[in-house]
């Protein structure tokens, strides 16, 4: 078990889908949880409880893309404000992992050379890391 | 549009632009855009598959 952990910028629906499992606890195993303003509108208005839970959140501003490939694929991929926001904030912290359940913005962010995972992924790592077992 | 040009091998762009000029698209985007949109409908459920290996290797054998 690795004690290593990194930052995640957080799109709305891993966030939305752990707290439907109860389970918005694991993201705690992350250093921070990034996220835009528009990713918090969107819960707010979705999943509003799952902002009260006690976790290392971190609202961010962002601006505009400094890469305008990124701006390009955003458009061409149809993403959405969240998902594009979160993107723009991968470029300020290219070591973090984006989390998103949304295939378009999984895309773009591999293309971008961004590390990308969802709410699978999360789950299994909690019990890699010896958070949960394999029973809870 | 400058950028998807730089991106996009000159061949395939060439044809995009062909098929503007008979008047099928509007422009350029308008092709790469329907293109992308007819891939991510027919490899919908194959990009699935591939996140969720993707996620069940990183969750099992990560390093973080």
């Amino acid at each position: 078990m690795t004690e290593e952990t990194r930052d995640v910028v957080c799109d709305a629906g891993p966030i939305i889908h752990l707290d439907e499992l109860s389970c918005l606890d694991l993201l705690a195993d992350f250093k921070e949880i990034l996220l835009p303003l528009s990713v918090v509108e969107e819960i707010e208005k979705y999943r509003p409880i799952a902002l009260t839970v006690k976790l290392p959140f971190r609202v961010l501003r962002t601006y505009n893309p400094a890469d305008e490939r990124l701006a390009t694929m955003c458009r061409i991929f149809a993403l959405d404000r969240g998902e594009t926001e979160s993107l723009l904030i991968m470029e300020s912290y290219p070591d973090a992992i984006f989390l998103t359940d949304d295939a378009s913005a999984r895309m773009v962010a591999e293309r971008m050379g961004f590390m990308v995972h969802g709410t699978i992924g999360v789950i299994i790592r909690t019990i890699r890391r010896g958070r949960k077992s394999v029973e809870r | 549009m400058k950028t998807v040009q730089t991106e996009v091998p000159e061949a395939l762009y060439n044809k995009a632009v062909s098929l503007v000029n008979e008047g099928w698209f509007l422009d350029e985007k308008d092709v790469f855009s329907e293109a992308i949109r007819r891939f991510l409908e027919t490899h919908q459920s194959e990009l699935m598959q591939k996140f969720i290996r993707d996620d069940i290797e990183w969750g099992l054998h990560g390093n973080d």
